[in-house]
């Protein structure tokens, strides 16, 4: 192998070095790694998936099955990469993978011995006996030994960005037919965004020897990008790779932004995930050649007769060693004669031209017999020689064995046009007798081949095709291209590839070692004959028994193949055997590109309190509760124990005074005429009776009857009140209301608006909490007489709004203070300045848990979704006298059943046991098992007032055992605990403290 | 070029969403302020008022910080019978970002086409960005866009923001 001394589209003066396999090498830009790697005669890259065979590079392209390699190191290792897309940098490292110790030496290739027993299906008829060594024995092993490349298992350094494209014309593939279409459609006016995947525009022209308007076709290629980037209503997209199509005209696509570099620049993501919206696209994705079924076709040395060209024409590297390599070529079509013309050109020797027809290709047939090149006619290679190629072992058309020495066979087994994307929709590629080959199905409107993606193989076809569909696509908005002349097209003495004879050669018979079908999941043409035979004869059911077209690759170079072979073997044409529909994405996506900035910390947006920087300042640990990230606790120096924390925050609020924000609270303020009578329809009590300036608690119920919501409803005036719901529900409870409002009782003049945002809250709770408004000068009178318990009040504080509601969830005397929340700091800054003397101490989620667990407040654990009004022992709130939503369903006989669940409290009978949420109960002396079960606890803290473990729990006829014993069973956690039933209000049952 | 987009916290504009009553109707509404209402996604505004449709019959209402102390009383007199105001002058920050790269940023995030032939200082629109609820419109030009964002999503918005415009240059 060698780089040729001139010609190819690599910068020369800018020399590149790179490591494989811990071996230094050098290349260009403008090289791939699996150009390099050929240009410096590295012929083996890989062992197979499961019989660890030497492997090489098989084509130039995307649709490459054998040189996967894991790219880079430490974190940023990725494997599975295929080498013939690595757009090669200066210390680039690559190293194979699937090898144990070494690439030569790999003695995991020891699995070949045992070939007969891993054919298709194995997994299924083995590993069974016996079975108590699947999980410990089998599974482990055959976790070892799958898969190709590892994960570096270290989070990812790289960042990952998303964008949005909207265009009249996507145009999918930037070679001659798309680039003829976007330069049309760009000139006519259409927005228009071109998606190539390669890091250069001109698809093959790369690749072929083509003239256009009598110049290198190179040079149409510069001009057109030239003024494709000049058009601003053009957007030209490299290393872009489009892999799905969605409905509503979406398409997917990734762009690889610095993947081509060292290491991402500051600030640039590594790749970035794109949503096209296009009025129009065109597939202009060309075609891939296909390999043919033969013995030995796997084996380094063996290429596709198309990446030879594109090895020689692009990157001027030969997959040979050119002064002593010996070249043959094996077609079943023209297309492979332009192949041996370029390696001619090269200056390598071809050996022989093997074609399996017994015409065709004349002109080319004579230019290489007059160059000495010999011609076999109707001849086939059955098998190809050696680990590594040595010779290749001919069968002519009168059946005689001919050996040839060789170092590389080129093989050219007809065209498949690149359709996948044109399946994801869900239309069945349909074949095509005159291609023999499948293409796109009918009737994908938005969505149209062009070029060598529709089955026209010449160049001339290909600039006609974008030039007349852009034409048709602008003609649709009343626009017309002004297209200038059609570039005119040298007649190739690049053999265009044709349709083939019908029923071409795809499979050689008679041959002596493995002929591979699918080349990255190992699957051979007795793996396929085998499923036929075990019937599995649909080709869904062939692909997943023999995992053919399951790998990365998802078969793009083994479809076609495998399907001929299942039709020939099933006795049915190619088009009645059909063949699978591709899904997106058509080639691998990172899943990190998928997530992009969504990760880590970052996966769901930050939401913070309005007192959020009063409380980081303040010592604050923070937990995530929902959407929210709020305080959980508080901690004091020398404190070493969370507990001690939450302990004393809950007893400074128990007999002084504590700070708390609660601006979590879903707020919704709902006003007019008729809000009393949308309220009295959306609670389960009443809420027009309720005075102003008086608050009173709310139930919400499901239209199914169990209980949705619960909150505080304060009248603020005749026709406006203020709602509030629990932090997790604020959006539903909303939703709720507006179904109501704008689709169950359009008629009702009431409007609603969310609050949630608007309003900073602080709940100051504890015996000293009037004390402290009293010393803030609020300009309200907030004494018991002015403001008793569920009463609320509204003034002006420091130039802004100020509401004051006296409501309590701790259970001791309280009060929520709101301002605006852009003041929430101003407030609570003043709150605590106010409170200086008492000793105001600020507390978190973790005590307002504690408080209301002690309270017995029902909160989401009791309010699960699952609960009703009566096993919460609030059935007296259910008004019988207006309707309300919920109110028929509720009354069903299993909602009201006598032996449901219902909320008590458990106090474990030695204080320390500790029962925790989630166990369940079973009456003493009877077997913990499921039929015995009674109920479950749903909360539990530490009761630091009661000295004691405390619960809430569901237990049937609750409400009917106080003061009996029950056993608390938590299998999963601990130990039994022997528990009392009590009420689930373990402090101030009278509620004293609330009031006064 | 930190030149291509830069961002800006716009202190203290007043913001109230008026919510109007059954059989009132966006000319109304509109009559009574003086100002178009308007009815699809977009803004309209004079030197003391702007309006941004953020649903069917619902606007947002945006004054400068220097409207005088009473404008949310004014306001709700004004269309007293027509409508509910509702104060959100605490509830939503917005941003401006601003340079000939704002446009791409927003983008970025927002699925909806921005490009200048169909988002112009006339429009509005109602959407997620990066997981987050915005609402955006132009009042600075063409190269001007005002996000507003929940006050509790400043900070994630400004990040995102930020990370954005550092891929500008």
């Amino acid at each position: 192998m060698s780089r040729l001394p001139q010609g190819g589209l690599i910068d020369r003066s800018q020399p590149l070095s790179f490591t494989f396999d811990g071996r230094k090498l050098g290349g260009f830009a403008g090289d791939t790694l699996a150009s390099a790697l050929i240009a410096n005669g590295v012929e083996l890259v890989g062992r197979s998936f499961k019989y660890h065979r030497p492997r090489g590079i098989m084509t130039a392209g995307p649709e490459e099955p054998n040189a996967l390699v894991t790219l880079g190191q430490g974190a940023r290792a990725e494997p599975n990469t295929r080498a013939t897309t690595v757009e090669l940098f200066d210390g680039l490292s690559a190293t194979s993978q699937n090898r144990w110790p070494s690439l030569k030496l790999d003695l995991l290739a020891a699995n070949q011995l045992v070939a007969p027993l891993l054919v298709a299906g194995f997994y299924y008829k083995t590993f069974m006996w016996p079975e108590r060594f699947w999980e410990r024995v089998y599974e482990p092993l055959i976790r070892r030994a799958a898969g190709l490349g590892a994960l570096s298992g270290e989070p990812d350094p790289d960042a990952y960005d998303r964008d949005h494209g909207f265009c009249d014309l996507l145009v999918i593939g930037g070679g001659p037919a798309g680039l003829s279409a976007a330069l049309t459609a760009g000139r006519a006016g259409l927005r228009v965004i071109l998606a190539e995947e390669d890091g250069r525009l001109g698809g093959r022209l790369l690749s072929e020897r083509q003239i256009i308007d009598d110049r290198p076709a190179q040079d149409w290629v510069d001009a057109v990008s030239v003024e494709l980037a000049s058009l601003a209503n053009v957007r030209v997209l490299v290393r872009t790779s489009v892999f799905g199509v969605y409905d509503g005209r979406t398409y997917g696509a990734v762009e690889k932004v610095s993947d081509h570099l060292p290491s991402s620049p500051p600030g640039q993501p590594r790749q970035r995930l794109w949503k096209i919206v296009a009025g129009r696209a065109l597939l202009a994705t060309g075609a891939a050649e296909q390999p043919i079924v033969f013995g030995g076709n796997d084996r380094p040395g063996v290429m596709l007769a198309s990446a030879v060209s594109t090895y020689l024409n692009r990157f001027a590297a030969a997959p040979l060693d050119v002064r002593a390599g010996r070249a043959v070529v094996f077609t079943t079509g023209d297309s492979g004669w332009s192949a041996a013309e370029d390696l001619v050109e090269a200056g390598v020797h071809v050996a022989a031209v093997i074609d399996s027809r017994p015409e065709g290709a004349a002109l080319s047939h004579d230019r290489l017999a007059k160059a000495g090149v010999r011609i076999l006619r109707g001849a086939v290679v059955a098998d190809a020689l050696g680990s590594q190629l040595k010779a290749v072992r001919v069968r002519d058309s009168q059946g005689r064995e001919i050996r040839i020495a060789a170092d590389l066979l080129a093989v050219a087994g007809g065209w498949a046009p690149s359709i996948g994307l044109g399946a994801h929709l869900g239309r069945k590629p349909v074949w095509s007798e005159d291609l023999q080959a499948f293409v796109m199905g009918q009737g994908v409107q938005d969505l149209t081949p062009i070029g060598a993606a529709a089955g026209r193989y010449s160049l001339g076809d290909a600039l006609l095709d974008g030039r007349r569909e852009a034409e048709r696509i602008a003609g649709e908005r009343g626009l017309t291209a002004a297209s200038g002349p059609t570039p005119k097209v040298m007649a190739p003495k690049v053999m265009a590839p044709t349709p083939l004879a019908a029923s071409p050669v795809r499979q050689v018979s008679g041959h002596r070692s493995k002929a591979f079908v699918d080349f990255q999941n190992d699957v051979t043409d007795t793996d396929v004959a085998l499923a036929v035979q075990e019937g599995f004869t649909s080709v869904e059911h062939v692909k997943r028994y023999t995992t053919l077209g399951m790998a990365t690759d998802q078969g793009k170079t083994s479809n076609l193949n495998g399907h001929a072979l299942l039709a020939a073997a099933t006795g049915r044409s190619i088009g009645e055997t059909g063949t699978i529909l591709s899904r997106p994405p058509h080639q691998p996506v990172s899943i990190g590109v998928l997530a992009g900035p969504h990760r880590d910390a970052h996966f769901r947006p930050t939401r913070r309190t309005p007192g959020h920087g009063w409380a980081q300042a303040n010592g604050a640990s923070f937990v995530d509760a929902g959407l929210w990230t709020r305080a959980q606790w508080f901690a004091r120096p020398g404190e070493k124990h969370w507990l001690d924390t939450v302990n004393r925050e809950v007893m400074a609020v128990r007999t002084g005074v504590g700070v708390c924000d609660v601006s979590t609270l879903g707020k919704i303020e709902v006003r007019g005429p008729d809000a009393a009578i949308l309220l009295d329809r959306l609670y389960a009590n009443t809420m027009s009776t309720l005075a102003v300036g008086r608050c009173r608690y709310g139930l919400m119920l499901r239209e199914d009857g169990f209980v949705m919501d619960d909150g505080a409803v304060t009248r603020l005036s005749e026709q406006q009140f203020f709602l509030t719901t629990t932090t997790a529900n604020a959006a539903r409870v909303m939703q709720h209301i507006e179904y109501a409002r704008q689709v169950l009782w359009p008629d009702l003049d009431v409007t609603a608006c969310s609050q949630t945002e608007q309003w900073a809250t602080f709940a100051v709770a504890g015996p000293h909490s009037r004390r402290v408004l009293d010393a803030m000068t609020l300009d309200l009178d907030v004494s018991d007489a002015a403001l008793p318990y569920m009463s609320a009040t509204q003034g002006r504080w420091r130039g802004g709004a100020l509401r004051l509601y006296r409501l309590s969830f701790s259970g001791e005397l309280a009060y929520e203070v709101a301002c605006p929340a852009d003041r929430g700091q101003i407030l609570v800054e003043a709150l605590f300045d106010a409170g200086r003397e008492l000793e105001i101490t600020p507390y978190g989620v973790e005590a307002l848990s504690v408080l209301r667990i002690e309270k017995g407040h029902a909160a989401g654990a009791e309010l699960n979704g699952r609960t009703t009004a009566h096993d919460l022992g609030l059935g007296r709130l259910l008004s019988k006298t207006k309707p309300f939503i919920g109110r028929e369903m509720a009354a069903r006989p299993a909602l009201t059943a006598p032996d449901r669940p219902r909320l008590v409290g458990l106090k474990p009978i030695r204080p320390a046991d500790r029962i925790r949420a989630g166990a369940h109960l079973v009456s003493p002396g009877v077997a913990p098992i499921a039929q015995n079960d009674e109920g479950h606890v749903t909360s539990a803290a530490w009761s630091p007032s009661l000295h004691s473990h405390v619960a809430l729990a569901l237990l049937k006829r609750g409400p009917d055992r106080h003061g009996e014993r029950i056993i608390v069973h938590d299998p999963v956690r601990g130990a039994d605990v022997e528990a009392k039933v009590t009420s689930p209000v373990f402090i101030d049952p009278e509620g004293s403290r609330l009031r006064g | 070029m930190a030149d291509c987009v830069k961002i800006t916290a716009l202190t203290g504009p007043r913001l109230a969403t008026i919510i109007a009553r059954k059989g009132v109707d966006a000319l109304h509404i509109g009559a009574a302020l003086g100002l178009e209402a308007p009815s699809r996604p977009g803004r309209a505004a004079n030197d003391r008022l702007a309006l941004v449709a953020t649903a069917p019959s619902a606007w947002l209402a945006i004054a400068d910080a220097d409207t005088g102390e009473h404008w949310l009383e004014d306001l709700t007199q004004s269309l007293s019978d027509l409508a509910a105001v509702f104060d959100q002058s605490g509830a939503y920050c917005v941003f401006r970002l601003e340079g000939p790269a704002a446009r791409q940023t927003l983008q970025r995030g927002i699925a909806i086409d921005l490009d200048f032939a169909v988002f112009g200082p006339g429009d509005a629109l109602v959407s997620s960005l990066a997981h987050l609820d915005v609402i955006v419109w132009q009042a600075g030009g063409e190269e001007s866009f005002d996000v507003a964002v929940f006050r509790s999503y400043a900070d994630a918005f400004l990040a995102w923001a930020q990370r954005v415009m550092a891929t500008f240059g």
